[in-house]
């Protein structure tokens, strides 16, 4: 439900201002409207925002100074774990906003090192890759004191190998010795030796051939092949224990300082949400004048709150809440406990406006209903409780701790409905534990099943335009209620009407029922205008709708017999078992995922359309995120 | 004969509903699929939005049931 808010105005002292804004911060019930449209006060004196006294103002620029600081400091040592500070952060303000420029100037340093140290890595590593290949080609030539002199290639294809071994039979008659080997990524090089007088005339050949030289970083070119393996392995070596230098240095004043740095981080942001919240207050000459909006039930914990701090010198006080403000009200939803996992699902529409109705508990009775209806098992609903309670032993105070919660109840009504359709793992309950269904059996019962169902879109749908004839009732739109109530006659008919006909032993004269349609439906246009027919016919087009959870629950039990059948036709136990045992598990998949999909359209399409009423602001109490 | 028009028409009062269904949610479900990646917060919206069409052969289906059982 949406709870009930209260507009107030709070006034006092100017010196008090910046206590009394903490102090609302602490409690966590107050939200201050900027909009607030005070020109003068009671008394005619000239009231304009609040401007910041030149002390307040160099106190707030320090503060904003200090927390840009320290967040590039947090962010740059975003990934150090460390214990959780105790320190109060007051007392060495001065400390840390001297300190946090040496450890920010280190700390950027040591990022800039890193990130080229990084770099290097990266592209030194491209040619690791080489390196094992490269050491055992050189394993067959002895490239000694300069008697051979050893160039590295990379062919394009294999057919290249002969083809340059052709051309260097030419040109060194003989004197040369050529090893390829192929890499891990699909890459073939090799290696020549060569006398090194013939150097220069093979690497010209092999620009001509278009066997391209293996490419080194710029600052080993002077060096030879070997050394330049070499001085590849030793300057990745000399890089990692560099990076793991550092960063254990970093990782030390870290820990001494990073729960301080966290603490003064937090502290700033409180301290600056209140001064920031000064920009929502009004002045006068010698007082401040703070509008906003707080929940009723807690006024009085306020009220206390500031006569016990302040001795009375603020006073508080409850504004009329007029129509103009209905749409600045802001919308909290407060719900018992059983309700409160549901509005994870109402949290996917938009907040419903102050004054509408929050639709979390209708969700709460209707959803796992119809979720029951659609799985209907009682073996489905065992599996599904077990699931639940997993997740709710697992994940504590999380989403998953919700969705658990929500499983739960709708894993009880899938067993009550299998216990009603007499379904456990589909048909195996008949067969094997004699269970008989005691409302109707729905694999065969499928005409009763779309009366049931339809009778449960009725009742659902109608439900729905009663809550908008409330709330129309509520808001003084009288010809919207008029409307409401004439469509829910016209509905009420209908339904009366196809009972009448699909039971002939009830014996009805139908003739009144047909006249109250004649009159009720021209009215209903004076009311709802030229589409009220149309709105009609939408809103029984939205019962017939309802007739998925008879649709979707069959497809549902007719696979679970399909399961069945195939696993007594396996041959053996235990081929039987795995055959069902998959199928159930598909279908038990297939039948979570179907009925919440559904069960929650039937609710957004079909029930919250004819009340539901959304864009309400949330309410964002100072200093809420604490509470 | 009179079998096999009715199994007939009800084939084609479920059938053609469902394919028409399929064409309109594959528009708005890529249209939806588009507008999440740049509006998450829309996804109840979206949801709705795709399951409008799954009404036409939701009524497909009754007309069906009611061709097989009633006549």
């Amino acid at each position: 439900m949406i709870i009930r808010m209260a507009k107030i105005e709070v006034a006092g002292p100017k010196e008090l201002l910046l206590p009394a804004i903490d102090t609302a911060r602490e409690l966590g019930a107050l939200q201050l409207e900027p909009e607030a449209g005070l020109d003068t006060a009671d008394g005619g004196l000239p009231l304009r925002t609040m401007m910041l006294g030149e002390k307040e103002l160099e106190e707030h620029f320090f503060y904003e100074d200090l927390k840009q600081k320290v967040g590039e400091l947090l962010r740059i040592w975003l990934r150090i774990e460390v214990r959780e500070g105790y320190l109060a952060p007051l007392p060495v303000l001065d400390i840390v906003a001297e300190k946090v420029d040496v450890h920010l100037r280190q700390s950027r340093e040591w990022l800039a090192e890193e990130e080229s140290l990084r770099n290097e890595e990266k592209s030194l590593q491209q040619y690791q890759v080489l390196l094992p290949a490269l050491e055992a080609l050189l394993g067959d030539i002895h490239e000694t004191n300069g008697r051979l002199a050893v160039i590295g290639v990379t062919f394009k294809s294999r057919e290249m190998v002969p083809q340059l071994e052709r051309v260097l039979h030419r040109l060194c008659k003989g004197r040369f010795a050529i090893h390829s080997a192929e890499l891990p990524n699909g890459d073939l090089i090799g290696v020549i030796a060569i006398e090194p007088e013939m150097a220069e005339t093979i690497k010209r050949a092999l620009v001509d051939e278009q066997v391209p030289e293996l490419s080194f970083p710029e600052k080993f070119s002077d060096y030879s092949l070997t050394e330049k393996i070499h001085y590849l392995k030793q300057r990745l070596g000399e890089i990692k224990q560099r990076r793991q230098l550092e960063r254990a240095r970093q990782k030390q004043v870290a820990r001494r300082w990073l729960p301080i740095y966290r603490r003064v981080n937090d502290w700033l942001d409180e301290r600056l949400s209140v001064m920031q919240a000064t920009a929502s207050v009004f002045e006068t000459g010698h007082c401040f004048v703070i509008v906003g909006w707080i929940p009723v039930d807690r006024l009085d914990e306020l009220r206390r709150t500031f006569d016990d701090r302040f001795e009375g010198k603020i006073a508080v006080e409850q504004l009329k809440l007029l129509q103009s403000d209905m749409e600045k009200v802001p919308v909290a939803l407060m719900n018992p406990l059983y309700f409160k996992p549901f509005e994870l699902l109402t949290s996917l529409l938009p907040l419903p406006r102050y004054g509408s109705f929050d639709p979390t508990p209708f969700l709460g009775i209707f959803f796992p209903l119809f979720f029951g209806m659609i799985l209907g098992d009682i073996g489905y609903g065992l599996i599904l409780v077990g699931v639940a309670v997993g997740l709710i032993a697992l994940a504590e105070r999380s989403l998953l701790h919700d969705v658990g919660r929500v499983l739960g109840v709708c894993a009880a009504c899938t067993m009550l409905f299998g216990l009603l359709y007499g379904e456990f793992f589909g048909n195996w309950g008949e067969h094997y534990l004699e269970l008989t269904p005691l409302l109707f059996e729905r694999s065969r019962a499928i005409e009763p099943m779309i009366y049931f169902s339809l009778a449960v879109g009725l009742v659902h749908v109608v439900l729905g335009l009663g809550l908008g004839l409330y709330k129309a009732w509520q808001h003084r739109q009288l010809r919207e209620a008029l409307f409401k109530i004439s469509q829910i006659i016209v509905i009420c008919c209908v339904g009366v009407a196809m009972v009448v006909k699909l039971n002939p032993a009830i014996e009805f004269d139908l003739g009144p029922i047909l006249i109250l349609v004649a009159v009720v439906v021209p009215l209903m246009t004076l009311f709802g205008g030229l589409l009220a027919p149309l709105e009609l016919l939408k809103s029984i087009g939205n019962i017939v709708s309802y007739t998925r959870i008879m649709a979707i629950g069959l497809t549902s039990v007719l696979l679970a017999v399909i399961a069945n059948r195939l696993g007594g036709m396996a041959g053996s136990v235990l081929a039987g078992i795995l055959v069902a045992g998959l199928l159930h598990l598909f279908n038990l998949i297939l039948g979570v995922f179907a009925p919440t999909v559904h069960a929650l359209r039937l609710h957004y399409v079909e029930f919250f359309s004819k009340f539901f009423e959304g864009g309400g602001r949330k309410f964002k109490p100072l200093g809420g995120h604490h509470h | 004969m009179d079998k096999t028009w009715l199994a007939f028409a009800a084939a084609l009062a479920i059938g053609l509903p469902a394919l028409a269904t399929g064409w309109a949610q594959s528009k708005i479900g890529a249209a939806g699929a588009g507008t999440l990646s740049e509006k998450p917060e829309l996804s109840a919206t979206i949801i709705i939005l795709v399951a409008i069409p799954e009404t036409m052969v939701i009524l497909g289906f009754v007309v069906a049931a009611m061709i097989l059982l009633m006549l």
